[in-house]
C-alpha cells in the first residue's frame, strides 16, 4: 500500500485543475469552414474527473483535446493547467508533461524499435537520470499490462497492445492529466476492451481523464460529458442525466423534442440503454441508468428471482 | 458482379524471418447483388482478402476470378474489370494526395476517361452522397480536415467510380453516429437499388447485424465459420471459437438464456428483443 502510494505520489502535490475561460479557437488556414472551429467554451476539468468529450465529426473535440496541453492555443480566452496559462511559453515542457496525450492511431505516435525503448524516448527528452528512467519504464509497463513484452518490437503488437504502450508511454512522464483523441476507434473489440480497462484502471488510481470517443457505451463509464456541436458547448452533466434525455426510439424518433434536446440528434445510445428504456416504458421496474449490458442482465434476473 | 476466390494464399514477406502466411487456402464465392459481412479477430486476413478481390495484391497461390475473368492472369488486361471493384481501405484517409478535396475525388473518374464535365457532376454527387456540403468542402486542402471528415471524402472518391463491387474495410470507424448511419444508409441504398455487390469488413458485429445476409467469419487465414446472419449470431459458442462476439442484443438474450430464461438469441432488433423480455417478466409475474 505503501508502495503504491508512493508510486503516485505526485499526483498529490497541489490541487489540480484545468480551466478554459471563454476560450474560442479559429485555425489560422481554415478555408470555407466555420470560422470558430471552438467557441466561447468556458469549464473547469477538476482532479479526478473522468471527462468525456462527445460531438460529430468536426465538432472540434480534437481542437479542444489540443488545447488543453498546449498543442493549439486560444485565438480568444485562456486556458489554465494547474495555474500556469498554455500561452506563457515558459511554462510550455512543464505543461506538456502534465497533461499526456495518446491519439487514434497507435502506429503514429510509437517511435522505439523494442517496446521499453519506445517507453523510455519521452523520458530520456526530459534528461531525467538513466535509473529513474528504469524504474519509470518498468513501472509503466506494468501498470498497463505489458512487462511481457518489453523486448518485442511494437510493430509486431495487436492495436490493442500497441495502444496501451502508448498509454504507458505517456504514463511515464508521471501526467496528472491525460487526453485520450479515440484511442480505441481503430481497435478491435478485443484490442478495446483491453485500452479501456487500462483506462479505467488510471482513473482509479487519481489520473485525470478527457477521454475523446463516437462511442456512447465507453462514455457511459465517465464521470461527467461534454458534447460539442459546431465548436460550441451542447450539454455537460452526468452519463445518467443524458440518458435520461434521449428517448428509447433513439434519435431519428425525435418527434416531441424540445430543440435543446433535438441539439443533440447526433447521439446514439448504445443497444442496451434502449432496450432498458423500452422495458421501462413497458412497465418492467428498472432503475433508471444501466450504464452496462452485464447490469441490465443482472437486474431482470433478480426482478425475475424476487417475483 | 460476381466474385470467386479460389484457393487462394497468400504470403507476407516469404522467405523472410517475419514471413507470415495471411491467408491459407482459402476458397469463397460471392454472386452478384449478394451483400456479405465479413468479420474475424484482428490479424485474421481480412484486409489482406480484399485486397486480393480487388486485385491490388496478387495471390501467392490460387485465382480471383469477377465474372469469370481471372485477375491474376497476368497475360490479360485485367484493368477494366479492376476498376469495378472499388475497395473503401481500410484508414483511406491515409491515402488523400491532392491538394483540393474536389481534385482528390475527380482523379478515378479521371481515370475512368470521364470527359470534365462528367467529371465534376461526379464529385458533386458523391460529397452530397457522403453529406459534405459541396460549397463548403470542394476547396478545401485535404490535410486540414477533422478526422471524420478525412474518411468521408476517401468514401466519396471511391463512390465516384460508380463501382459494380463495393468493398468497405472498416468504413465507419471514427465517424460519428449520424456520419455512420448515413454512410450505412447510402451502401443499402446502392446494393438494393443497383444491385451493387457489397463486401462489408467491420468489427461492430451489431452493424453486421442489422446490414448483411451473408456472414463470413475468418480466423487465421481461413474461414472459420459462414452461413445466413441469424444462423451464424445464433451459436455463441462456436463463434468464441473463432474469436467473435454476438452481437449486443443477442449477448443478452444469451446471458439471460443461461440464466434459465427462455428466448431465443438471433433477434437482433431491439424492439422484438424488449417485447420477448417483456413476456417473459410477465409470465415470471414481475
Ligand atoms: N489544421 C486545420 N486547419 C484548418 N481547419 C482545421 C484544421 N484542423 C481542423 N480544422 C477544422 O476545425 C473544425 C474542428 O475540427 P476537429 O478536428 O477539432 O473536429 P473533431 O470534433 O475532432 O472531428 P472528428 O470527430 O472528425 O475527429 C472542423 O471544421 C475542421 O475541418
Ligand atoms: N504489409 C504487411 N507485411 C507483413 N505482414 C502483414 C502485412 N499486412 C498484414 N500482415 C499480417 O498478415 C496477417 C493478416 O493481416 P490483415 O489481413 O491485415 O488482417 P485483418 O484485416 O483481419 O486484421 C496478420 O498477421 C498481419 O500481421
Ligand atoms: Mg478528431
Ligand atoms: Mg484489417
Amino acid at each position: 500500500m505503501a508502495q503504491r502510494w508512493r508510486s503516485w505520489s505526485w499526483l498529490s502535490k497541489q490541487v489540480l485543475e484545468i480551466v478554459l475561460k471563454g476560450v474560442s479557437y479559429s485555425y489560422p488556414d481554415s478555408g470555407a469552414s466555420p470560422v470558430y472551429a471552438l467557441s466561447s467554451l468556458t469549464l473547469e476539468v477538476k482532479a479526478g474527473d473522468f471527462l468525456c468529450i462527445l460531438g460529430p465529426n468536426g465538432s472540434g473535440k480534437s481542437t479542444l483535446g489540443r488545447l488543453f496541453n498546449a498543442l493549439l492555443l486560444p485565438t480568444e480566452g485562456s486556458v489554465q493547467v494547474d495555474g500556469m496559462d498554455t500561452r506563457n511559453a515558459a511554462f510550455l515542457w512543464k505543461i506538456r508533461t502534465r497533461v499526456g496525450m495518446v491519439f487514434q492511431n497507435p502506429d503514429n505516435q510509437i517511435v522505439g524499435t523494442i517496446v521499453e525503448e519506445d517507453i523510455a524516448f519521452g523520458l530520456e527528452n526530459l534528461g531525467i537520470p538513466p535509473n529513474e528512467i528504469r524504474a519509470r519504464v518498468d513501472w509503466a509497463m506494468e501498470k498497463v499490462g505489458i512487462s511481457n513484452y518489453a523486448k518485442h518490437p511494437p510493430n509486431l503488437l495487436s492495436g490493442g497492445q500497441k495502444q496501451r504502450v502508448a498509454i504507458a508511454g505517456v504514463l511515464a512522464m508521471k501526467p496528472s492529466y491525460i487526453v485520450l483523441d479515440e484511442p480505441t476507434s481503430l481497435l478491435d473489440p478485443k484490442g478495446r476492451e483491453e485500452a479501456l480497462r487500462t483506462i479505467q484502471e488510471l482513473h482509479k488510481e487519481g489520473i485525470t481523464l478527457i477521454l475523446i470517443t463516437h462511442r456512447m457505451e465507453e462514455a457511459m463509464s465517465a464521470s461527467r460529458l461534454l458534447v460539442l456541436e459546431k465548436g460550441k458547448l451542447a450539454f455537460l452533466g452526468t452519463p445518467a442525466q443524458l440518458v435520461e434525455e434521449l428517448p428509447a426510439g433513439g434519435c431519428q424518433a425525435a418527434g416531441g423534442w424540445n430543440d435543446e434536446l433535438r441539439r443533440h440528434a447526433h447521439l446514439d445510445l448504445p443497444p442496451a440503454i434502449r432496450l432498458a428504456q423500452l422495458l421501462r416504458e413497458g412497465g418492467i421496474p428498472l432503475p433508471p441508468f444501466l450504464p452496462r449490458p452485464e447490469d441490465l442482465v443482472r437486474t431482470l434476473c433478480a426482478l425475475k428471482r424476487s417475483a | 458482379m460476381r466474385i470467386e476466390a479460389e484457393r487462394l494464399t497468400y504470403i507476407y514477406g516469404p522467405g523472410l524471418p517475419w514471413e507470415k502466411r495471411a491467408l491459407d487456402d482459402l476458397s469463397l464465392r460471392i454472386e452478384e447483388g449478394e451483400f456479405v459481412g465479413l468479420v474475424g479477430e484482428t490479424g485474421s486476413g481480412k484486409s489482406t482478402l480484399v485486397q486480393l478481390l480487388n486485385g491490388i495484391l496478387r495471390p501467392t497461390s490460387g485465382r480471383v476470378l469477377l465474372d469469370g475473368v481471372d485477375l491474376t492472369d497476368r497475360r490479360k488486361p485485367v484493368w477494366k474489370a479492376r476498376l469495378q471493384v472499388g475497395l473503401v481501405f481500410q484508414f483511406p484517409e491515409s491515402q488523400l494526395f491532392a491538394e483540393t478535396v474536389a481534385e482528390d475525388i475527380a482523379f478515378g473518374p479521371r481515370n475512368l476517361g470521364l470527359d470534365r464535365q462528367e467529371v465534376s457532376k461526379r464529385v458533386e454527387e458523391s460529397l452530397l452522397k457522403v453529406g459534405l456540403e459541396p460549397a463548403l468542402f470542394r476547396q478545401r486542402s485535404p490535410f486540414t480536415l477533422s478526422g471524420g471528415e478525412k474518411r468521408l471524402v476517401a468514401i466519396a472518391g471511391i463512390l465516384a467510380m460508380c463501382p459494380r463491387v463495393l468493398i468497405v474495410d472498416e468504413v465507419t470507424a471514427g465517424l460519428d453516429p449520424r456520419g455512420k448511419r448515413d454512410i450505412l444508409t447510402r451502401i443499402k441504398l446502392l446494393h438494393r437499388n443497383e444491385r451493387t455487390t457489397v463486401i462489408m469488413v467491420s468489427h461492430d458485429m451489431d452493424e453486421i447485424a442489422s446490414l448483411v445476409e451473408r456472414v463470413v467469419v475468418l480466423k487465421g487465414g481461413r474461414i472459420c465459420r459462414q452461413g445466413q446472419t441469424t444462423e451464424v449470431f445464433s451459436d455463441e459458442e462456436s463463434l468464441a471459437g473463432c474469436g467473435i462476439r454476438l452481437p449486443t442484443i443477442p449477448q443478452i438474450l444469451s446471458s439471460l438464456g443461461r440464466a434459465g430464461w427462455r428466448l431465443p438469441v438471433s433477434i437482433f432488433d431491439v424492439q422484438e428483443a424488449a417485447r420477448l423480455i417483456a413476456q417473459e417478466c410477465h409470465r415470471g409475474a414481475v
